[in-house]
């Protein structure tokens, strides 16, 4: 069975380790990726597409050497291979301009900002994977307890009427 | 235009000199510091100035006598109380060097008053013109020197609100870098007969040591070699564990993995803080020393001496670098101790971490004097990774951070203070880098 990613980019390792911490619970059904540059999380997802794996979830932060956070959703975004995944720009720096870019260009879903709450960065995750599971059309029952019950009843009501 | 005019005036005063100046009975020496005419005295004579300067004094609201007018060579004094009925002065002119002047008694005009009124209006005029321009330019310059004034005043208040916040956030870090160590220690106690003391001592002295992708292959070939879930190898490759470990825990059915877990992680936390405390605590240094108002004056000082001082206070990050100190003692500055030890501390510290980012087999750090006649070129060169050419160009900005490590402090704050302080002794920084090989240049003017 194919298995579902979700990738945290932060190029500081210990930050890195808090996003992970707060995400832990997913690794039941998820697998979670941590990666300390976009170079590495872009390869990752190579191999993930290549092995015919989805990525569900992109968190990442903005201000890194090389490569920013935005550029690299950007450049997730104009790929067609991840039309479906969900992206989150977790930063605590991104001037005006970066955040318009951020949307327009990079299309992200959420912008949060750092420090953040585990619990509110739990909720946003739910309920963006649970987004990507019924537009990618995977069969969704068993990832169950990981699930958004608002999305997924707005989802039902949706089919219905 | 403005040049023509004054070459024409020029003609004028000269041929006004010869008419009305040139009587040797009426030429006479004011020596520097003697008073020319003083204010509220009568005057009828008017004056012009052959050789010499003087300053025209104004009493103020208080009646203390303040500078408002500098009179140079063929200018005149004495004008107003010359021409106006009153005759008497109203400013008090003192010569500032030997000066000569010549003088015209009102009463004996060599000429008729209307020839006379005709020779000196255009001199009179230029002699207006002339003291309002030199008006304007005393005003830019007491403008010019309040402003500078203004701008120290907000430099010296910016270090005291700087060196308020240091003391306070030092008081604040400093409870959570000795409270951390406490923890870390107690810890430590507690699971001194558990077998687990290893990973926990080393996980708080090497923190995580491999990174994201190693943790990734080395999850990926225990899930495969043990038959793991996934989320099992990756905790076990995240702690680091070597195979001959993962085999004792295998034999108790990984019942131990989830205790295990929480000590690595609680070894990588405590040192996170520690590295974090420790982070915020040079921050707070540099911003103090950023905004600091320097109390202290220079003295003469030896230059080895603040080396070995800087050296002693990054003791720790030196530890495990070759350090050789190629500078003789007899080398002095009159600098203050403090802006040269920061100096130093902060290059060191940048050459340390490069070479520690590097994983440099044998890290060594040369310190070495250079002498030229009028300066002393001390150079620092490490065999660390090198500067790119990119990093290169923004080294000395003040915003900028290579952010290695995240956590530590890199090239921050760090250099553009550094570069600061040594501008501040009229001195130079240069920088070479090849990979294996940086030199950071530190040239000093001998006579600051």
């Amino acid at each position: 069975m194919e298995r579902i990613f979700i990738v945290l980019v932060e190029d500081q390792r210990e930050v890195l380790r808090a996003i992970a911490n707060d995400l832990q619970d997913f690794e039941d059904a998820f697998v979670v990726e941590e990666c300390t540059s976009a170079d590495e999380a872009w390869e990752l997802l190579e191999k993930t597409d290549a092995e015919g794996d989805r990525v569900a979830l992109i968190v990442s932060d903005h201000v890194m050497p090389k490569e920013t956070g935005v550029d690299f959703l950007i450049r997730v975004n104009r790929d067609s291979r991840f039309k479906h995944t969900r992206k989150i720009l977790l930063t605590g720096l991104a001037t005006h301009q970066d955040t318009i870019q951020a949307i327009n260009r990079a299309a992200i879903h959420r912008y949060i900002e750092k420090p953040w709450k585990k619990e509110n960065l739990v909720q946003i995750s739910r309920a963006l994977i649970t987004e990507f599971l019924l537009e990618s059309g995977i069969d969704y029952t068993a990832f169950r307890p990981h699930l958004d019950q608002a999305t997924l009843l707005q989802y039902i009501q949706q089919m219905k009427a | 235009m403005t040049a023509k005019r004054k070459l024409e005036v020029r003609e004028d005063i000269q041929q006004i000199k010869e008419k009305y100046f040139s009587d040797r009975a009426r030429i006479y020496p004011v020596q520097a510091g003697e008073c020319l005419i003083s204010e509220g005295e009568y005057n009828d004579r008017l004056y012009l100035i052959l050789e010499g300067a003087l300053t025209g004094y104004l009493k103020d609201d208080r009646g203390k006598p303040r500078e408002a007018l500098h009179i140079n060579q063929d200018m005149f004094v004495g004008v107003y109380s010359f021409f106006s009925n009153e005759h008497i002065s109203y400013m008090t002119f003192i010569a500032t060097q030997p000066t000569r002047v010549a003088y015209l008694d009102r009463d004996e005009l060599p000429t008729t008053p209307d020839q006379f009124a005709l020779d000196f209006l255009p001199v009179l005029i230029n002699e207006i013109y002339l003291r309002q321009v030199l008006s304007h330019q005393f005003n830019r310059e007491r403008h010019e020197a309040l402003k500078k004034l203004g701008e120290a005043e907000k430099m010296a208040t910016l270090g005291q609100l700087a060196a308020g916040l240091a003391h306070e956030l030092n008081n604040a870090i400093g409870i959570l870098e000795s409270n951390t160590q406490w923890l870390a220690e107690e810890l430590a106690g507690f699971l001194r007969d558990k077998k687990w003391l290893g990973v926990f001592e080393k996980g708080l002295t090497r923190g995580q040591e491999l990174d994201t992708k190693q943790v990734r292959a080395q999850r990926d070939r225990l899930e495969k070699k043990y038959r793991l879930p996934l989320k099992v190898a990756k905790q076990l490759a995240r702690i680091n564990l070597t195979d001959q470990e993962v085999d004792q825990l295998m034999k108790h059915d990984l019942k131990e993995l989830e205790t295990l877990e929480a000590v690595a992680n609680a070894a990588f936390v405590l040192r996170d803080m520690k590295l974090a405390a420790r982070h915020a605590a040079h921050v707070v240094r540099s911003v103090r020393d950023l905004g600091a108002n320097p109390s202290t004056e220079p003295a003469q000082v030896s230059l080895r001496e603040t080396i070995e001082e800087a050296l002693t206070l990054t003791k720790k990050l030196v530890e495990p670098v070759h350090v050789s100190l190629e500078v003789p003692a007899d080398a002095h500055l009159c600098v203050r101790t403090g802006d040269l030890v920061q100096v130093w501390i902060n290059l060191i510290k940048n050459a340390c971490e490069a070479m520690h980012v590097a994983r440099t087999a044998q890290p060594e750090l040369r310190i070495q004097l250079a002498e030229e006649s009028s300066w002393y070129h001390v150079s620092l060169t490490d065999n660390g990774i090198g500067i790119s050419d990119e990093v290169m160009k923004k080294i000395f900005e003040p915003s900028f951070t290579t952010k290695v490590s995240g956590l530590s402090f890199g090239l921050g704050l760090g250099l553009s203070i550094v570069k600061r302080i040594i501008e501040r002794y009229d001195g130079k920084i240069t920088v070479m880098s090849r990979p294996g090989q940086t030199t950071f240049k530190v040239s000093l003017p001998k006579s600051f």
